[in-house]
């Protein structure tokens, strides 16, 4: 376990960061190297999980079609 | 105050996810085989993300279009973005949660910035004619929060409250503030104090009401 003072100046930051509720339209959230920001995405993706319903399926084979066309094969 | 939270080991970081370790190292098993342009082991991958993937994507954009749209590309990002997933640093559903949501953010702000330069050539066009808002259209979208709130029934009302703004609406802790017309240390005290009973609640599994 990682020991950390809930009431550090950086934790209100880093979780801000964690909930991505700030302007950074073009970033890429996977470059992130802090851990504490991942820590705290890890939290914060509960309210992913809390949400999952059946997506349709036709993301399924649109996806996957995608995913074959930049591999070179066949969608 | 001082509080734990999880280290990225597979144990506690699996317990953040309500997942087993074994179900978290057969994912991790999988992004691996992803990152060497297996598209086979993506199919497995979809299949255990989509619905979370999609499912955040409808809750923040709202419209399930742009919603399929947004997780396709955010599923897609995570096939090109194998290679950087670190096990170490996140579990699979985590990352990807993160992936999703980032995608969804930024199709609601291209939606919000393509809707204000069509509001502003209207404006031009038709002045002193009063548009009609969209807010009530959004309103009538909205899907049903209700699975998400069984899984935040740990927070207060205020908690959730500011929580879900900031995830599911975009808004900054500024936005939030003024949103909600309470000063932005509240607002911050707010999501912090949510996102540490989350932690406990998952971490223990319990309530602490």
């Amino acid at each position: 376990m990682i020991m950390i003072d809930l009431n550090a100046d950086r934790l209100p930051y880093a979780a801000l960061v964690a909930l991505d509720a700030l302007p950074l339209d073009g970033t890429d959230p996977t470059d992130e190297q802090d851990p504490l920001v991942w820590q705290l995405r890890e939290v914060a993706s509960v309210l992913a999980e809390a949400v999952a319903m059946t997506p349709p399926t036709t993301l399924r084979e649109r996806t996957l079609a995608k995913i074959a066309v930049e591999i070179g094969g066949q969608p | 105050m001082v509080g734990k939270l999880s280290d990225a080991g597979p144990r506690s970081a699996a317990r953040l996810n309500n997942t087993v370790p074994t179900e978290r190292g057969r994912l991790e098993a999988l992004m691996a085989r992803v990152a060497e342009g297996d598209a086979e082991s993506f199919a497995e991958v979809y299949d255990e993300v989509a619905g979370m993937a999609f499912g955040v994507a409808l809750r923040v954009i709202r419209d399930p279009a742009l919603a399929e749209e947004a997780s396709q590309e955010a599923l897609v990002r995570v096939w090109r973005a194998a290679a950087k997933f670190d096990p170490s640093q996140a579990s699979v559903r985590g990352w990807v949660a993160t992936i999703a949501h980032r995608q969804a953010v930024d199709a609601v702000r291209r939606e919000a910035r393509m809707r204000q330069r069509h509001d502003r050539l209207e404006q031009d066009r038709t002045l002193n004619t009063l548009l009609p808002s969209d807010v009530d259209l959004r309103v009538e979208r909205a899907v049903d929060i209700d699975v998400a709130r069984t899984a935040l029934d740990v927070l207060t009302d205020l908690q959730r409250e500011a929580i879900e703004l900031a995830y599911f609406e975009a808004m900054t802790y500024s936005e939030v503030a003024r949103h909600l017309d309470v000063p932005l240390g509240t607002i911050k005290t707010r999501i912090r104090d949510g996102l540490i009973r989350l932690r406990s609640h998952m971490e223990d599994g319990d309530d602490h009401d």
